[in-house]
């Protein structure tokens, strides 16, 4: 089964013209994955090494039946472009840019709750199920089939935490990375809301960093609802306050939001956090052997 | 990288440098290239301690290896990165 994608998906990429929209079409194309259609307004007819270019989502979908948007588009036609593939039917829409204004996204999030859509990041490098699809950027050859899910605010410490736990032979169900913004679309809880009823996973990592109370709020929901074991770590131990630390939403305000309370938070309901990525590994090992 | 690194070398207190990178937008072979091009700019004083994994991983390490430079020490893990950074630094 896995989560959010798998065999079944079909994408359209917006932005596929861009220099990142073709390398990465193209890579998880070559991984496996269905990349039926792309877009970009004003270059319908064109192809992207035969991938056919639309100039709206409506009409891509029309002619290849996508359910799936993987977002390119530069910062400031991407909440355009988020609300574009929500209005043709997506389900899902994966935006990997960077840089989209807070109160775009703030109105992107209240028009998606109307909508049938479900979105992945912005600023995020997007969604991998390992030998079925990947819809993102994560390097595919990182990865192994598995029964561990795993979701996280951090693109490069699920590419370190992902290839240590493959390089110890433990296959993936799912991989989020739901990026690090502080508006965005899936998080936590909505993916160990899916990992507990995935019949492929039979447990999952949470990767979560510093700022905002996600983790917090993840704790209680595993302590209320989740039977699979959870293993966590959060990035920015040593992170000093006022700081924001790369991501936009990573940043410890007056006392709240620190490493430690998120690691106190999900340790106070049995949830093991690793203190680094090799930590982590060993601690899914165990819990696995 | 040419740029961020030209500014990391500059400051005399700095005894060896660490680069870990695991490669997911970001490319390695864009990577390498660019520590080639800072290291035209700037004479590195300090061992520079590289690790690269991800996209393009196996690129990226080839140009390292053809290039040759006598400060350049590739690593394949991010620990052992860390560990023989830590340990040049020491020794500097």
């Amino acid at each position: 089964m896995a989560i959010l994608i798998d065999e079944a998906t079909r994408v359209v990429v917006q932005g596929i013209t861009g220099r990142e929209g073709t390398f990465h079409a193209l890579r998880d194309r070559a991984y496996g994955t269905q990349v039926v259609a792309g877009v970009t307004p004003g270059k319908a007819g064109q192809d992207v090494d035969g991938i056919p270019v639309f100039d709206t989502v409506a009409e891509a979908v029309a002619e290849t039946h996508a359910n799936t948007s993987l977002i390119f588009v530069p910062a400031r036609g991407a909440s355009e472009a988020i609300l574009e593939a929500a209005d043709a039917g997506m389900r899902l829409i994966v935006c990997i840019t960077e840089g989209i204004p807070v109160r775009d996204m703030a109105t992107v999030a209240s028009y998606l709750r109307g909508h049938g859509a479900a979105l992945i990041g912005p600023n995020c490098p997007g969604v991998i199920s390992p030998g079925k699809s990947n819809v993102g950027i994560i390097p595919g050859e990182i990865c192994a089939p598995g029964s561990v899910g795993l979701v996280s605010r951090s693109g490069t410490l699920t590419y370190q935490i992902v290839h240590e736990l493959t390089q110890r032979r433990i296959g993936q169900s799912t991989c989020v990375g739901m990026g690090g913004d502080p508006v965005h679309g899936i998080g936590f809880i909505e993916s160990l809301e899916r990992f507990e009823d995935d019949t492929e996973t039979d447990m999952v990592v949470m990767i979560g960093e510093i700022g905002g109370d996600d983790e917090e709020r993840a704790a209680r929901f595993i302590h209320d609802n989740m039977s699979k074991p959870v293993v966590g770590y959060i990035a920015g131990f040593t992170a000093p306050p006022g700081k924001r630390m790369g991501h936009a939403g990573a940043i410890v305000t007056g006392s709240s939001g620190t490493a430690q309370a998120k690691a106190d938070a999900l340790e106070a309901i049995g949830v093991k956090v690793g203190r680094t990525p090799t930590h982590v590994a060993d601690l899914v090992a165990a819990a696995l052997a | 990288m040419a740029t961020s690194l030209e500014v990391i070398l500059s400051d005399p207190s700095v005894r060896s440098v660490l680069i870990n990178i695991f490669g997911g937008i970001t490319r390695c072979d864009l990577v390498a290239a660019g520590i080639l091009e800072a290291l035209k700019r700037v004479e590195a004083t300090v061992p520079i301690v590289v690790r690269l994994d991800g996209t393009n991983a196996k690129e990226g390490r080839q140009i390292l290896l053809d290039a040759g430079h006598e400060q350049v020490v590739p690593m394949p893990t991010m620990l052992e990165a860390a560990e023989e950074a830590a340990k040049l630094a020491g020794a500097a």
